[in-house]
Order: C-alpha cells, then structure tokens, then sequence
C-alpha cells in the first residue's frame, strides 16, 4: 500500500497541503469580491450548505477509497427529503420520520451493494441505475410535485444551534469523526484499503470481498440519507429533485481532496476540504448575483477541470499503480 | 474486474450462451406483445403497430450509439446532454439565425461529434474511466445547456424539418424508415468492415488487440464520437417530432440507451452484442412503458421499471452463462 512518488511536487499536488491552500486563497477573494460574504450570518450559512456535501462527500472517500464508487446519493438525499415528508403526512411524529428518511436510504444502499456484490456487476452500472430508480420512486410516491414539510422540531434540524454553533455542523462532525475511527482505528478500515487496491490479493487473504462491499454502499446510502434529512429541514419541504448533482460534487471533492479515482487510497481530509472549496464557490459565486443555474454551470465546469488535471496528476505521480 | 477478463478469454465463440440470450430476448418480446394485445385489443392493428415502431426509432437510434461505445468496454453516461445541447443548439439556429434545416441539422451533428470527441480524448488521452470521464461531460454538457438557452423552450420548425418526425413516405413513418437506414448501416459497419471488428476485439480482449496492433486509442474515440452524433441525430427527430426543444429535453436517454443496449443481450464485459439485440431491447422497453400506460401506472414510476428490467436482464445474462457452461462442458 506504500506508494513511492519519483517526483516530489507532483506528490504535494491534489494531496492536503494544496486543496488547504486553493481554500485558503478562494476564502480570501470571495471576501475582496463578493459583498456580504465574510458576514457572520453567512459564516453559518457556509456551514449549514456545506454540511451535506461534506457528509456525502466523506461516504464517497469510503466507497471510492473500496474501488467502487456510489452514483445514486443524489437521489437518495432527494428519497430521504420525501420519506420524511410523506411519513410526516401519515400522522408519525418528526423523529420516526426522521428515522424512515434515513432507513429507506439505507435500504437502496443494501440493494446496491448485494446486486454489486452478489450479480458481479460493475458498481457505477448499479449506481447510475439506482439514481434513476431512486428519483423514480421519489417521484411517484409525492406524483411529481414536492411535500410541503410543516414540523417545527424538524426545521429545528437546521435551524437550532448548540453551543453557537449550528446543529448541522455537531451531524457532520459526528459522522466525520465516526469515518475517520472506521478507516484508521478498525479492521473494518484496513480491509476496505486493501480491498480496493488490489481485490484479488485481498480476497486469498481471506477478506470476505462481498460483505465489505456491501457494507460499503450500506454506509454510503446512510450517510446520504442523514445528507437528506439535513437538506430536506433547510427547506422545508420534501422534493424528489433535491440533491440533484450532489453525486458528482462529491465523487469531485474526493478527487480533487487527493483520492484517485481508481481507489486504494483515500483522504478524509481532503474530501472535507475539496467539499468545502465547492460549497464556497457556489456560496460565493451566489453572493455576486448570478442566477444558480450560471452557479452550477459554473461549479460544473471548473470541477470538470479540476478532476481531469488531479487524475492525470495521480497518473503521473504514481508509478507502479494503474 | 480480472475476473471477467479471464471469463472473456476464455469464452467459447459459438454458441449456447448467444443462443440462450437471443432466445430469452425474443421470448421476452413475445410475452411482452401478449401482454399488450390483452390490454389493449386493439393493439395489433397495423396502425397501432407503426405507431409503436415509430416511437422506438429514437430509442433505437440512440441505443445503436451506446451499443458500440459499451462493446469496446467503454459507456457514454454522457448522452443526456448531448441531446440537450445539440437539439437546443439546432433548434435556435433554425428559428433565430433563420439557417434552413439542412444545413441546421449536419451543424448540429458536427458540434455532437466535437462533444463526442472531447469525451472521447479524457478517456484515452487523460485516463479518467469512462462513466467518470462522461459522468463529468454529462454535468458540462448540461450547464453549456443552461448558459445557451437559459429556460426558454423553441418551437414552430420549419414544415421540411418536421416532416423527418412526423411525415409518411409511402404510407410507412419516415422516422421508421431513417432507422431503418441507421440498422442497416451499423449492421455493415460492425459485421463488414475491419472497423467493426476491431470494436468486437478491443471490448472482447484489450491487451492482445493493442500487442496485434489496433490503434485502440483512434478505435475509442471514433467510438465515442459515433455515440455522441447518434445521440445527436436521435434528439434531432425526437424534436422534429414533437416540434419543440427545451434545455432539459433530452433527460432520460442515456438511461434509455443504456436500458436498449443491455436489455438486447450487449455485455458490460465488452465484446459480445448485436444491433439486432439492441432493437428488441428498444421494443421491450417500449412496450414496458405502453403496458403500464393501459395499467394506468403513473410516467413517474417509468425510471424505476425499467432499472428494474434491466437488473432483471444482467442478472439474467449472469445466470445464461452459467446454465450455458454447464451444457458445454
């Protein structure tokens, strides 16, 4: 699993240091530029947007850092925002539907991970299904439209804080810190580390392959699930169109936070910090006035770019690895 | 996956496993006309019939894009956008710059071969896998959408671009008849030209095509430009047809290409499919979606039936397989 780079600026490349450092200078121009947005109120703003994308973003490490890879956490935050509506229609309290939101993600994530496992088919056939089986059923069970959610306790997920601090921040930290005890303080870590750099060699180890796997898209559905019961409290309503791209922002944070695209390797960190570059851009980019389809044109573009260059830096800096 | 590498290397060129998937296919297809014609008596009329052909030609058409692009291993997650952007594209240089549709159209193709193009040198040139590479392009694609047109929605074509979706020459739909043309023409270039069997080799075994010296990068490529002008070509006369184009139009054809490919026996291992699976894989999902028409199924659960089906088929194929093993050995 050791990696030797031959050259020692392409390994600073994509890797902490510098996405640390692309957040750094982003912060300070949006700051310059764009009015309001060192502002306190859109501190916390920052860290209410960010917080579902760093939470996805860090399941996608997972599932990345394993081989595969998880196309359907973008329907699945949308699935997740109308279970809990269409839970909270039918007369259940805020918590059980809390609970349903998150469930019924979890479950796609089952079904993900047994057909990937199980039916040896490769994981983004799977996933790109389940995006638009996901969104379908979102679709069917509010019939196109979108769940108005009306629960005071339920937007407190968004709008309560604790210790000054925004509750979506203590989620976030909580599932942070959760992966980060996972991938480096567990057996369950070093397996899927293994797993996606050389899966053979791992599987005459003795590691059961398929049950990683599917553990792996469990957590990724989980997590996108928790993403969803976030988002769907910021605004109040349950739409099945809600997350839509959040799949791509995330696989983006990954790679361009220093996590190839081939798996084998991941970093925590640096999915956090490629997410939080993201959410600034798109954050910042609002606060100059443009309308969001320009913002998501825009975002979409440049993290196009930022993908093809991280990729062909691991290519070039990592020799010896496909 | 080097475990299907060694599959694919070791499969047989004959014989039980394409007869097992061409038979389960037509089976399929035969169950689903039955289904139809009992819910709809008056489905087997010829008129009725033309109407069904005429809206799987596009599915067809697009499906024949995916088709190639998977036989060589590779997939275009990327057609949604390409047919959004080009039929935006088409459609505001007919109705704003007043450009006659004949030359509209061949503009339109060659900005889709420029977009194939782009993917197609991420993926040989870059080494992003294929669905990151177009899953990437899908989004870029999209937003050029947006930036293009900005939410308005183009219709009142010329009477000459319309008769491509809706005109009869002969009494039968044009639109059956260009894809017929397209069937004809790709059943040549795979099955006659080096071309095509350089695609069935690269998809079958990668490594002995690049040792014998095909030059898989240029096959990729042109591979992926082909996909990008049938999903061009295909959104041209779905707009023709319904004589309107908006950003978000062409939402679903990647999934339905996809779908067309995998459900007519077309294997993500590469190398095995045929242009005649991928039509009745067209007919099938079409016929899924008129079945849960006259079900009275609402058109949102479409997307996840026909996931669904296509589960359905690869596990199916997986098990074929292994069925067909047993026969032989």
């Amino acid at each position: 699993m050791q990696i030797t780079t031959r050259n020692k600026f392409l390994r600073q490349l994509g890797t902490v240091p510098s996405i640390g450092w692309i957040l750094s200078g982003l912060l300070v121009l949006f700051i310059v530029i764009a009015p309001h947005f060192g502002s306190v109120d859109n501190f916390f703003n920052l860290i209410r947007q960010g917080a579902v994308l760093v939470i996805v973003a860090s399941g996608m490490m997972v599932t990345i850092t394993s081989g595969g890879i998880d196309l359907a956490v973008g329907s699945l935050i949308g699935l997740a925002g109308v279970t809990v509506g269409y839970t909270l229609r039918q007369g259940y309290p805020w918590p059980m539907a809390v609970i349903a939101g998150i469930l019924v993600s979890s479950l796609a994530g089952l079904v993900s991970g047994l057909i990937i496992a199980k039916g040896r088919i490769f994981p983004f056939v799977v996933t790109f299904g389940m995006l638009f089986m996901a969104r379908s059923t979102s679709l069917g069970l509010v019939q196109g439209g979108s769940i108005h959610i009306e629960s005071d306790p339920f937007a407190l997920i968004n709008e309560g804080s604790f210790l000054f601090l925004p509750i979506p921040f203590w989620i976030t930290l909580f599932v942070v810190l959760i992966i980060l005890l996972l991938m480096k303080r567990t057996v369950f870590g070093r397996y899927i580390f293994s797993i996606g750099s050389d899966p053979v060699g791992a599987s005459w180890m003795g590691i059961n392959l398929d049950l990683y796997r599917i553990i792996v898209y469990i957590l990724s559905g989980t997590l996108a699930g928790i993403a969803g019961v976030v988002l769907s409290s910021r605004v109040s309503t349950g739409n099945a169109l809600l997350g839509q791209g959040t799949e791509f922002f995330a696989i983006a944070a990954v790679v361009i936070g220093g996590t190839p695209i081939t798996g084998g390797r991941g970093s925590l960190a640096g999915a956090i910090l490629g997410a939080l570059v993201i959410t600034v851009l798109q954050n910042g980019l609002t606060l100059l006035g443009l309308s969001s389809e320009k913002v998501s044109a825009i975002v979409g573009v440049t993290l196009m770019l930022g993908v093809i260059f991280a990729q062909s830096v691991y290519r070039g800096g990592f020799r010896g690895k496909k | 996956m080097g475990k299907s590498e060694l599959i694919s290397l070791t499969r047989p060129r004959f014989t039980w496993v394409r007869f097992l998937t061409a038979i389960s296919r037509l089976v399929v297809l035969f169950i689903m006309v039955v289904v139809v014609s009992i819910l709809n008596p008056t489905f087997l009329t010829t008129g009725n019939i033309l109407n069904v052909l005429r809206q799987a030609a596009p599915i067809f058409i697009i499906g024949v894009g995916q088709t190639i692009v998977i036989l060589a291993r590779g997939i275009d997650l990327s057609m949604d956008s390409i047919a959004s952007l080009t039929s935006v594209v088409t459609a505001t240089l007919m109705i704003d710059n007043m450009i006659p549709f004949y030359l509209a159209i061949p503009m339109g193709l060659a900005l889709g071969a420029l977009l194939g193009l782009f993917n197609g040198l991420i993926i040989t040139k870059i080494k992003l896998p294929p669905f990151v590479a177009t899953f990437g392009t899908w989004l870029l694609y999209k937003g050029l959408t947006v930036l293009w047109i900005d939410g308005r929605v183009i219709s009142g074509f010329s009477k000459g671009f319309t008769f491509m979706g809706t005109g009869r020459l002969f009494g039968i739909p044009m639109i059956i008849i260009i894809a017929i043309l397209v069937y004809i023409f790709f059943r040549i270039l795979l099955k006659q030209t080096t071309f095509g069997r350089k695609i069935y080799s690269i998809g079958a075994n990668p490594e002995a095509s690049r040792v014998s010296g095909i030059k898989i990068d240029r096959i990729l490529i042109i591979a992926f430009i082909i996909s990008a002008l049938m999903a061009t070509f295909g959104s041209q006369l779905y707009i023709a047809r319904i004589d309107s184009a908006k950003s978000d139009f062409g939402e679903g054809f990647a999934l339905d290409a996809i779908a067309a490919a995998l459900i007519g026996g077309t294997s993500f291992d590469g190398g095995v499919g045929t242009i005649e699976g991928t039509l009745i894989g067209a007919l099938i999902i079409l016929l899924l979606r008129n079945a849960m028409n006259l079900l009275g199924i609402s058109p949102y659960w479409q997307g996840l039936a026909t996931g669904i089906t296509i589960i359905i088929a690869v596990l199916g194929d997986t098990y074929l397989k292994k069925i067909a093993k047993r026969y032989e050995s």
